[in-house]
């Protein structure tokens, strides 16, 4: 319609260029970084280049740093199992009606729009020890002794139960909004046809929600890998490595121990990895579209 | 523009390009995790580029 | 049958009566911490609202009259706002690029911008830390520690999902409007501001405030990037946890000032906050 394309490019430059700076500028940097030796704290504190697989080499045998995206990987696959579970079931009774619907709903948004590191605050609160109400109660009324400073299997379910209170609101909007867009037909004729609910549920809910469940699953498991904020706020990565998701890692080895070049290894490692599932999902996602078509 | 080879979706030539880096990251890790004590890293290397032209080529 | 379905109501309503609970006692519990004094924190957890008789105003004028949180909390007002009206301009002028205009390789790079969201931040912050402290300088300026530096990098997450929210609305304007602004001789300038603006202003509202409560929000590359005069609300919180022996009180209360605008703008954006988080791929 204008004469020209100038105008367009012109349009589109300042988007352009700072993605360029600020996106691929420091991913090209940290995977040219990632080829060298370099701890600005060492005898020798240059880079030094040992060959391009030098730090790759370290990390494939480093047990600490596997073990960390063994554990990201688990705790995002625990937390959608329980996220998409509960949020399914919230979903479907939201689309009947009851008392306090809009109230309920609104207070249900509520955690959605809390910042990542409030939540971890909230949570320090309500369950540290000596001061927060939750381990008060636990032993007082089932004997049950909450204490994750210590016990490395009660920080993780911690964070998972963070995660849980923290991101299950989204599932189950997103849910409630693909339930409520689902053409009616199908619903009607299995009526006619003597269906029950279990039924309909499984043969015409589930099949037509497959392309909105995968888009939660997709968005919940890319945010979940890049958890840090809350874990970080909440147990600090410990009691020694039980919470110490990739994320973590990366910042102890890189902003405690100032090791660059392996940070930078590190980092490029998790962001293949975060490709890779993310690009398996999205291909899942398109090649369901193609059928569809 | 966009084609189909062995890889089950239609894909264009920067999308193989794209499968072939990840696929010849992932060997070359995994050979220098479990093989490159038997075997020198550089036959990876030559494997992984074979592979990405391969993949560009007929993928 | 209709004994049935009033047990349901009534199950359905019990089930998000308790989840409401759920929701709110843990936020309850830090506006409870936030208003007491350290000695009425000490012992057993007392859960009665207690703030209507007494607030402990303390918690809340040490960190922000007489401490330093006061620069974080401006410092988050003018990163957050900067970034919004940032992000919403430059998102306005790429969707229109890409709507209206035919350009080589439009869908690749829509695509390109949508992929930086997916990022984790954790695994740019080494990279982004070296730049802004050592590659990116001008003079003696530097990024590292600047509030520009936080509102241009916030751009590459906010920027993406600005572009999808406002692609939809601007490829519903019919073309036929511009073309027809066209023939009577108007320029770009007078098209955004007679057409696309007023036309797309519920679009763009919401785009800047999830910008803003993105912006707002952001912890773990603020923490990295900055050191002392930018720092934000969301760092700020995390040096509770470094210091021995925590001052519950405060931290409660710095967490419940940095959660206002949470709060405020629940009420306006609780419609769009699922086509925000899934990029309008779930119209919510």
């Amino acid at each position: 319609m204008f004469s020209n394309n100038r105008t367009g490019w012109l349009l589109l430059s300042p988007t352009i260029i700072i993605l360029l700076i600020m996106g691929l500028v420091p991913f090209f940097y940290v995977l040219y970084v990632g080829f060298f030796k370099w701890n600005p704290l060492a005898v020798d504190p240059s880079m030094q280049f040992e060959g391009f697989g030098f730090n790759y080499r370290r990390l494939i045998f480093d047990e600490v740093f596997l073990a960390s995206i063994w554990r990201s990987i688990k705790f995002s696959v625990v937390t959608l199992f329980f996220e998409l579970g509960l949020g399914f079931i919230l979903a479907l009774s939201l689309l009947s009606s009851f008392p306090l619907k809009s109230f309920f709903r609104g207070v249900h948004t509520l955690p959605l729009v809390i910042a990542p590191i409030v939540v971890g605050s909230i949570f320090k609160l309500f369950t540290v020890q000596g001061l927060g109400p939750l381990p008060h109660l636990l032993k007082d009324y089932f004997g049950y002794t909450l204490n994750y400073g210590l016990n490395a299997d009660q920080a993780f379910w911690m964070i998972v139960i963070m995660d849980i209170w923290h991101w299950t609101p989204f599932v189950t909007l997103t849910l409630l909004a693909g339930l409520s867009a689902l053409p009616q037909d199908p619903y009607e004729s299995a009526k006619i046809d003597g269906a029950n609910n279990f039924q309909i549920f499984i043969y015409i809910t589930i099949p037509m929600m497959v392309p909105v469940l995968i888009v939660v699953i997709f968005i919940r498991l890319m945010d979940s890998l890049k958890i840090v904020d809350e874990v970080w706020m909440l147990t600090g990565g410990g009691p020694g490595y039980a919470t110490r998701f990739t994320g973590i890692h990366i910042w102890k080895e890189v902003f405690e121990k100032r090791f660059y070049g392996l940070g930078s290894a590190m980092s490029i490692l998790y962001l293949y990895i975060t490709i890779v599932i993310c690009w398996l999902l999205y291909s899942v996602m398109v090649s369901r579209g193609k059928n569809e078509d | 523009m966009k084609k189909r080879g062995f890889i089950p979706i239609n894909t264009n030539w920067f999308d193989r390009l794209f499968i072939g880096v990840i696929s010849y990251v992932a060997l070359q890790l995994f050979w220098m995790r479990f093989l490159e004590s038997l075997i020198s890293i550089n036959f990876a290397i030559g494997i992984g580029i074979a592979w990405i032209i391969y993949v560009i080529w007929k993928g | 049958m209709k004994i049935r379905k009033l047990f349901g109501k009534m199950l359905t309503t019990l089930l998000w009566s308790v989840l409401t609970i759920i929701t709110l006692f843990p936020i309850y519990w830090m506006v409870l911490v936030s208003t007491r004094t350290p000695v009425e924190l000490f012992g057993k957890p007392n859960l009665s609202p207690t703030f209507l008789n007494k607030i402990h105003w303390k918690n809340f004028t040490k960190p922000f009259i007489d401490g330093i949180y006061s620069d974080y909390l401006i410092n988050s007002i003018i990163v957050a706002t900067s970034n919004a009206l940032l992000v919403t301009t430059l998102a306005l002028m790429a969707t229109y690029a890409l709507s209206r205009f035919k350009l080589p390789g439009s869908e690749s790079i829509f695509f390109w911008t949508m992929t930086n969201r997916m990022a984790p931040p954790a695994a740019f912050m080494l990279p982004l830390f070296l730049l802004f402290s050592t590659v990116f300088k001008f003079g003696d300026f530097t990024l590292f520690d600047t509030r520009i530096g936080l509102i241009l990098l916030y751009c590459v997450f906010n920027l993406p999902f600005a572009i999808w929210l406002l692609k939809g609305i601007i490829d519903g304007i019919p073309k036929e409007l511009d073309e027809a602004m066209i023939v009577d001789g108007a320029n770009i300038f007078t098209i955004f501001w007679k057409l696309i603006i007023p036309l797309a202003a519920p679009g763009i509202a919401v785009t800047s405030l999830l910008s803003f409560l993105f912006a707002w929000n952001e912890y773990l590359l603020a923490s990295t990037l900055t050191s002392v005069y930018a720092r934000t609300i969301p760092t700020g919180l995390s040096e509770f946890v470094t210091t021995t022996g925590t001052n519950w009180g405060t931290m409660a209360a710095v967490a419940l000032v940095s959660m206002i605008p949470a709060l405020l703008f629940l009420f306006l954006v609780q419609r769009y906050i699922v086509a925000g988080l899934t990029f309008g791929a779930v119209k919510g």
